[in-house]
């Protein structure tokens, strides 16, 4: 249905004016475009990319999805996240990602991991946790030393023993 | 540790354990403080953790860390558990945050005092692994700290992404989930009005400036601690490299400026100095913030070589013992403000060597 502009009755009206007057009843006010502006009505501002997305997500259906869209895991919206600042889970990164990464470029000038993986590198790699661990303790046994603390230095020399054992018997199975 | 952390830390010697030794730049570096954030998978963050969840995911990473057999004082604590004393002890101790000290619920934390270690469970993050220093030892704090968090990551499996790296309840951690971070003293350019420089020179090389107890803390007696604000995109090396670069820079500016307040007014500073000790060596009642602010000027002291019969470790030793909680732990009591006032007064004269008579 569309509607004639209230002022001259020519053009179709495209501005909607809710005027108040001084008792504070309501009353609108239907315009033209050109009417509008010699009456000194502020033009609208064009509608944004987000408002016209937002309507054409509407028409499709999709938009309660889109903009409520909570994690599957722990329920967080991106709404709720940016009151509190503080994700709910680790999957929200993966549920939120077209979001997180514009924010993470704007906290950190950057939106991917640089290098070191290598703690989960290691997790997946139980093999060398012992010999990880022998370097750690040898590394421990030199200041311990330094320290002249010999209980400890003991304790840590035989600690260093049952693993190279048990290093050597692992080789021989796997050998 | 068997003890509770009252009776552990109310002697100085235990007390400057890691604060109060010395290092490499300890006129201005006091400590380093370097801390990995790490999250499970299968546990939802901090904000989204049940109680029940919370005991289940704690009693999970203290069975796992127990196992880490860091060293043979290794202790666990749940913070739950404590006073509120021993929780401010070790707050003050800078072995647990703000957020872990005063927080709710399970939680809890790990921690070897000879090996300068301490993991908080269920801090903001379910893991918080931190390795702590005198003086400036980055590089090697950092070596530890992989070490253990490579040891940790084959006992449990953190909450990794191939894109963003490791999983942080904050965004601003995510990624390396690093943090360096030194503690500067810096007297001489807070007294040269200088150090708006540094905190505009900083911001632009984004790295943060925060206050004596870190994050959401006030800047106390001219101590500030400088660390890294971006965790993501720069590899643990590069991160390191950043800050090693700056921090000379920093150091130096710091001494240079000691040295020219030194030759245009020596006398004027001198006479402040002089006048710090004087109070601290005698005055009957005295707050933890005017011994900090004190301390602070008998440090720069020291460390020109002003204040002849004390070292470095001995002031350092006395910013760590004036803390509220730490005069308590020595008195080895709860006490009112103004009973921990006298407490801290007779201490730091006790310390100083208060001339007889007086």
């Amino acid at each position: 249905m569309s509607m004639y502009c209230q002022r001259c009755q020519k053009e179709a009206a495209s501005v909607h004016v809710t005027e108040i007057n001084g008792e504070g009843a309501k009353s609108e006010v239907h315009l033209c475009e050109e009417c509008a502006k010699a009456k000194g009505v502020p033009p609208v501002p064009s509608p944004s990319v987000f408002a016209l997305f937002k309507e054409l997500m509407d028409k499709t259906g999709t938009a309660s999805r889109t903009r409520d869209r909570q994690c599957p895991k722990c329920g967080m919206s991106f709404g709720e996240f940016k009151s509190k600042g503080r994700f709910g889970c680790p999957h929200d990164y993966e549920v939120f990602q077209s979001r997180v990464i514009p924010l993470l470029e704007r906290i950190h000038g950057a939106s991917e991991h640089a290098g070191d993986a290598d703690a989960v590198a290691a997790e997946r790699d139980a093999a060398d946790s012992t010999a990880l661990e022998l370097r750690r303790l040898r590394k421990d046994l030199q200041r311990v030393i330094k320290n002249e603390e010999y209980e400890e230095a003991a304790r840590i020399r035989d600690r260093i023993q049952t693993l190279e054992k048990q290093l050597q018997e692992g080789g021989e199975l796997d050998g | 540790m068997a003890e509770s952390p009252r009776s552990y830390f109310s002697s100085p010697e235990r007390a400057g354990t890691w604060m109060a030794s010395d290092g490499p730049d300890h006129d201005v570096v006091v400590t380093t403080r370097i801390r990995l954030a790490r999250n499970l998978e299968g546990f939802p963050f901090r904000s989204r953790l049940s109680d029940e969840r919370s005991r289940e995911l704690v009693a999970l990473l203290r069975e796992r860390l127990g196992g880490l057999e860091l060293a043979k004082d290794q202790a666990w604590l749940a913070l739950d558990e404590l006073e509120e004393l021993d929780r401010e002890l070790l707050f003050e101790h800078h072995l647990i945050s703000l957020e872990l000290a005063r927080g709710s619920g399970p939680r809890g934390v790990f921690f070897s005092l000879n090996r300068h270690v301490s993991v908080m469970v269920n801090e903001e993050d379910h893991l918080r692994l931190q390795v702590l220093g005198p003086g400036q030892n980055l590089a090697g704090l950092l070596e530890q700290l992989r070490d253990l968090d490579q040891l940790l990551a084959r006992r449990v499996a953190y909450a990794y992404h191939p894109r963003f790296g490791y999983l942080t309840s904050c965004p601003t951690n995510v990624g390396t989930g690093l943090r360096l971070s030194v503690m500067l003293h810096l007297p001489a350019l807070v007294y040269s009005k200088e150090i708006e420089k540094v905190f505009n020179s900083a911001a632009k090389m984004k790295l943060a400036v925060r206050g004596f107890y870190g994050e959401g803390t006030s800047y106390l007696g001219d101590f500030f601690q400088v660390s890294n604000q971006v965790t993501l995109g720069r590899s643990l090396e590069k991160l390191l490299q950043d800050l090693t670069k700056v921090l000379p820079k920093l150091v130096d500016q710091e001494r240079g400026v000691r040295r020219t307040i030194l030759e245009e007014n020596g006398k004027g500073l001198e006479d402040r100095i002089w006048r710090a000790f004087g109070v601290l060596s005698h005055a009957r009642r005295i707050n933890s913030q005017e011994a900090l602010e004190l301390l602070s000027q008998v440090r720069l002291g020291v460390s020109l070589g002003i204040l002849r019969g004390l070292d470095l470790k001995a002031v350092n030793e006395l910013l760590v013992m004036s803390q509220p909680a730490h005069v308590q732990a020595r008195e080895k009591r709860e006490l009112k403000e103004e009973e921990r006032d006298l407490a801290r007064a007779r201490y730091i004269r006790q310390r100083l060597g208060e001339p007889s008579g007086a």
